[in-house]
């Protein structure tokens, strides 16, 4: 069984630590951060994991290191220990959600691991759009695709309001190095409703005029479906919809509903489920020996 | 007593034209602003730096030549050029490219309760070197001490200037008062209050007068009162009061509303408080869903204030115009159903 380990003990890093405990198909060895009074860490103790107060510094000093170090901390953070968790042979699945370099979106591009030190998981965002992007992309020239994100206020951590920047620009490339769309475009906004909204993710691409629309409806529902069997909980909000527009192209919206599982965090918390669900299947691939 | 006011035609003023500026209209309006002796002017895509998208409308003109095209003028006299930067929408590259081109003032806004969202940016903005201001967007939906605290989140992270900003145009006079009265108290005596208004309820200019008494030193207005919805605070207006009650603007009453007349009164799209734009003050929806809002109504065959009160209900902030096509197809379902 592969050993594993997880940095940053946050919304992102609990969440995780409640999956790996639960898949049991991954030995999770250390979880580690750097404030005390980090969420993650009771619950890591009471399955009996060995915790440590040392971030990431603790997984070099590990007696025993591990193979495999989930990264849930900050992009600052992963940008000062990634390159000597790299140096010291351990491989990283960075879930900061903000740094350069080519990132993983499963259904898409799982296969394109090739040995690489350090996988970036796509933004919570990224998981949700670049699929259908992509699925639309493979039968049409996307000339432009924009999401625009609505994820609740409360489950948007403090790392991840530190590295807006890093997260927009992320997202927006993700929609061209993966989803194949010529230009990307990528809005978020955290809303403050009480009780909260579900996260919201909405994507206009424009593509020619007299695309052959019903392809384009079912390449859709396929790729939703194929996402969804991780992230039970990301449906469509409401059928494609096509409008032509003045300058003659055809814009395809589609809205997307992202629930979480409800295992860890509330149901609105689905942008956490989609990074922590990608990242267990890339490891996953590991393991397979990917 | 000195009050500073930033002129927000060039950028609040996008919305209504349907970010449709020209280089031509906006050099005529900015010449005639820094002539009339107006500090500081406002130049951006409505939704602020990177907002020209298909969901909030493309710009005509990028917003980056608007502001090269500008920054000259305001230099010119020794005024300055600001611009609105919204973190989740712009991006550092938009800040920086807008610093090189003369922007000097950064006004980074959050919604009211997410002000630590502004840290990096404001951080950012003071690396530039540029007048770093935090942007409390819809601010009726903070209380007074929740804004404090908020505001002075954004000071810590660098802002000398704080707004309290009325997206909705839903604030009166006593509550615009008891919000500037928090910020003023909580924050440094050196770090300046700022209020923006919006006119939906008929109180953008009383509310900025209220504001001044309770001690904000910056705030904001249009010509015309040109801006989302119902538009803002009118600067020729304001100049006069200001001028009445022995406030020091620095600009000239009889120059600044030529300007209006001459220049915004023709476009014909100035803020008019209509059945739509009454709604969003009276149940506190922020001003720039207002034309998706119609567009989705007319689309849709249902009408605007349904879409609006629904969107009310759903407590919507600045930023999520796509609920408006989600809330639209519920209601034409629902028309449908109908008997």
């Amino acid at each position: 069984m592969m050993r594993v380990a997880v940095i940053g003990l946050g919304l992102v890093g609990s969440a995780l630590v409640e999956e790996l405990h639960r898949a049991q198909l991954l030995e999770i060895m250390l979880a580690s951060d750097v404030d005390p009074q980090a969420p993650g860490l009771a619950r890591a103790r009471s399955y009996g994991i060995p915790t440590s107060i040392g971030g990431a510094e603790a997984m070099l000093s590990a007696v025993d290191s591990p193979e495999v170090v989930f990264d849930a901390s900050t992009v600052a953070a992963q940008r000062m220990w990634g390159p000597r968790l790299v140096g010291s042979g351990m491989r990283v699945i960075d879930l900061t959600q903000g740094e350069d370099g080519p990132p993983v979106v499963p259904s898409v591009n799982l296969r394109d691991l090739d040995g690489r030190p350090t996988i970036r998981i796509g933004t919570c965002v990224a998981q949700a759009a670049v699929p259908i992007v992509a699925a639309i992309s493979a039968m049409e020239t996307v000339e432009y695709a924009e999401v625009v994100s609505t994820i609740p206020s409360v489950v948007v951590g403090c790392g991840a309001r530190a590295s807006i920047n890093e997260f927009t620009c992320a997202t927006a490339s993700a929609l061209e190095t993966v989803g194949g769309a010529e230009k990307g475009k990528a809005i978020a906004v955290v809303s403050p409703a009480d009780p909260p909204l579900t996260m919201r993710v909405t994507l206009f691409l424009l593509v020619r005029p007299d695309v052959d629309r019903s392809a384009i409806t079912h390449a859709v529902q396929r790729a939703v479906a194929d996402v969804s069997r991780h992230v039970p909980a990301y449906r469509l909000a409401v059928p494609t919809l096509f409008d032509e527009t003045d300058d003659e192209r055809t814009k395809v919206t589609v809205l997307l509903d992202v629930a979480g599982n409800g295992d860890v965090l509330p149901t609105y918390a689905g942008s956490a489920d989609l990074v922590t669900s990608a990242a267990l299947v890339v490891a996953e691939e590991l393991e397979k020996g990917g | 007593m000195k009050v500073r006011i930033t002129d927000v035609t060039l950028r609040d003023g996008s919305h209504p034209l349907e970010h449709r500026l020209t280089v031509e209209r906006a050099v005529a309006i900015a010449g005639a602003l820094i002539g009339a002796g107006v500090p500081v002017i406002e130049v951006s895509h409505g939704d602020g730096l990177g907002g020209s998208s298909l969901i909030y409308g493309f710009s005509l003109v990028d917003e980056h030549r608007l502001i090269a095209c500008t920054s000259p003028i305001a230099q010119g006299a020794g005024a300055q050029l600001s611009v609105l930067f919204l973190p989740g929408i712009g991006t550092s590259a938009d800040l920086e490219r807008a610093a090189e081109e003369g922007a000097t003032v950064a006004r980074i806004a959050t919604h009211s309760t997410e002000a630590n969202l502004a840290v990096q940016h404001l951080t950012k903005a003071c690396e530039l070197g540029m007048e770093p201001v935090g942007f409390l967007m819809m601010a009726h939906m903070a209380s007074p001490s929740t804004l404090a605290e908020q505001a002075r989140i954004q000071e810590a992270a660098g802002a000398r200037v704080v707004y309290c900003t009325d997206t909705a145009g839903a604030l009166t006079p006593s509550s615009t008062a008891a919000r500037v009265a928090a910020l003023r108290e909580a924050l440094e005596p050196e770090t300046v209050v700022g209020f923006h208004a919006h006119n939906n309820l008929g109180l953008a200019v009383g509310n900025t007068i209220r504001a001044i008494e309770e001690g904000a030193r910056h705030v904001d207005a249009s010509l015309r009162s040109l801006g989302a919805g119902a538009g803002n605070c009118a600067t020729e207006v304001l100049v006069a009061v200001c001028e009445s009650l022995d406030w020091e603007t620095g600009i000239d009453v009889m120059a600044v509303a030529d300007a209006a007349e001459d220049l915004v009164a023709p476009l014909g799209s100035g803020g008019v408080i209509d059945r739509a734009s009454l709604l969003m003050g009276w149940t506190g929806v922020g001003n720039s869903l207002l034309l998706p809002a119609r567009r989705a109504a007319d689309h849709y065959g249902i009408k605007d204030t349904d879409i609006l009160i629904e969107a009310g209900r759903r407590h919507l902030v600045s930023g999520q115009e796509d609920m408006i096509i989600d809330i639209a197809l519920q209601l034409a379902a629902g028309v449908e159903r109908r008997p």
